[in-house]
């Protein structure tokens, strides 16, 4: 554990501090909006917009590495098609009449794919695997500024919006009585959905984002009855236990995003275990 | 004064209309309950009138302009199943999206009407409870404290003695009979007795909507409905 305090402060090794840096910062946008997914159920679009996100890291790896458009980062790919996916379902959401599980399906099957295509088009060697379960190598200062820029967003979007985004988020029909645009407020949801999605993206990667954003507001839920309480709680659990992860995954040499969710699912576990040995209140 | 007017109103959902050629009005100050068998339109009715469905052909009005338009004049009370109750919230918190605007946080003008709302409906003590944790006679009155802290002058109730006792179904009929002194009130229910003290008229909403006046001649309705409303008479149609 020494050790692993001495490279966080040492200059030589920034990654480790740069992952410890995006991890916190995400913990807020995070903790706020995976309580809202928790509570409103949508875990599988969360899953769905996580995994489109594969399809745009495939397409930016392809355009950059193919045609030698350099900017186009699997950053920005990520970002891309995070928020272009969290636009259709909003869509679907609100004027399809479609079956909405089968779409959100249908986006999570069709972006994953579109990304494995492009990865296994793309000529030079690319490894999946960074993207699919996180690499903190991959961490750049630009990034971090990018990750503090977005976090700071959604907080600040979340913070102005709150009784409206609560109040859509209990009951649609009465909020609409009341003057509040129903379908304005759905789109903005997903949208930060979205982009929290993104946050953590390379360091737990995009199969390991969903745990993160659903898992703290699971075990804050069966302490709280206030909303406002379970953000809180659960932005705390996601920042203790994302330096877990960052830790032990360091130190044992293993993927960071595997790890994390491993803790926190037992965790998780561990807490719903307890709470029928020893009935406590919420 | 004609609070809520509805003329040759249509409306369904697929190619089947729900609701075929509606006329009626209501006074001012008027309490006035809506019977009809299930699937007759009822909630549809209710929805309508407060604009979360568009007419397909026909008009509401509300205080003169259309339900969009003046839905801070309407107070709902929806069917409480229909809500999540596994969503975290306390009983103060809910009745506080009576305030909610469309943007902006709560003022303390707002969490002071909530506090007069809740000690209307005799649940200040219980403002802190978690609402899922409630009783069903005791969620009934968190919603209609909600529909209150909106201070609209008409308030629009879907079903408000489903899932609850006959001790608090006499709560809620106190509740609603205090609430008639300053409300325009529309109930909907399968359930009469309850209001029947209090009811000064009932429409029956089957395809069309009908209303049963109380003399003893025409069309009896076969509805059951308590002995207070043994002579309904079904067959006149309000025409404007």
């Amino acid at each position: 554990m020494h050790e692993f305090f001495s490279i966080l402060l040492s200059g030589d090794v920034p990654f480790v501090r740069y992952a410890l840096i995006a991890s916190l910062l995400s913990s807020f946008p995070l903790g706020m909006i995976g309580s809202f997914v928790v509570v409103k159920n949508m875990g599988s679009i969360a899953g769905a917009i996580s995994h489109s996100v594969i399809g745009g890291i495939g397409l930016a790896l392809y355009l950059q590495i193919v045609f030698k458009w350099r900017w186009v980062t699997p950053q920005i790919g990520a970002l891309v098609f995070a928020v272009l996916s969290g636009l259709l379902l909003s869509w679907f959401l609100i004027k399809g009449k479609q079956r909405f599980d089968t779409v959100v399906n249908s986006i999570w099957v069709i972006g994953m794919s579109l990304g494995l295509i492009f990865l296994s088009l793309t000529p030079t060697y690319t490894d999946p695997m960074s993207y699919l379960f996180g690499n903190i190598l991959l961490i750049s200062q630009q990034d971090l500024i990018l990750v503090g820029i977005l976090s700071f967003v959604v907080v600040f979007v979340v913070i102005v919006f709150y009784p409206q985004l609560k109040a859509v988020s209990f009951d649609e029909e009465f909020s609409k009585i009341r003057g509040i645009s129903v379908s304005l407020f759905s789109v903005v949801l997903l949208l930060l959905v979205s982009i929290t999605v993104f946050l953590m993206l390379q360091v737990v990667g995009a199969l390991m984002v969903i745990a993160l954003l659903t898992l703290p507001p699971a075990i804050a839920s069966m302490f709280h009855r206030r909303l406002s309480s379970i953000m809180i709680t659960s932005t705390l659990i996601t920042i203790l236990f994302s330096f877990i992860g960052l830790m032990v995954s360091f130190l044992a040499n293993l993927p960071t995003g595997p790890v994390t969710v491993l803790i926190l699912g037992s965790a998780y576990l561990g807490v719903v275990l307890l709470k029928r040995i020893i009935p406590f209140s919420n | 004064m004609k609070v809520i007017e509805v003329s040759n109103l249509t409306f369904g959902y697929e190619e089947e209309p729900v609701l075929m050629d509606v006329n009626f009005f209501i006074e001012e100050g008027e309490f006035v309950t809506i019977v009809g068998p299930n699937g007759g339109g009822k909630t549809t009715l209710i929805k309508l009138m407060c604009g979360l469905l568009t007419p397909w052909s026909g008009k509401i009005s509300i205080y003169g302009k259309s339900p969009k338009e003046n839905s801070h004049l309407i107070g709902y009370v929806p069917q409480q199943n229909l809500l999540d109750r596994r969503f975290p919230i306390t009983v103060e918190e809910v009745v506080l999206l009576g305030r909610v605007k469309p943007f902006g946080w709560y003022t303390n003008r707002d969490r002071k009407i909530v506090r007069e709302v809740l000690e209307r409906v005799g649940l200040w003590d219980a403002r802190k409870e978690q609402f899922s944790s409630l009783s069903g006679g005791q969620m009934q009155r968190v919603l209609i404290a909600r529909a209150l802290a909106s201070e609209a002058p008409i308030l629009f109730l879907d079903e408000p003695s489903a899932n609850i006792d006959s001790e608090n179904e006499k709560q809620l009929s106190a509740i609603l009979s205090d609430l008639k002194k300053d409300h325009t009130i529309v109930v909907v229910t399968h359930d009469t007795g309850f209001v029947d003290m209090i009811t000064d008229r009932v429409l029956c909403v089957h395809r069309t909507v009908s209303e049963h006046s109380f003399v003893d001649d025409g069309l009896s309705c076969n509805y059951g409905y308590p002995k207070h409303y043994a002579h309904v008479k079904h067959d006149t149609l309000i025409k404007r």
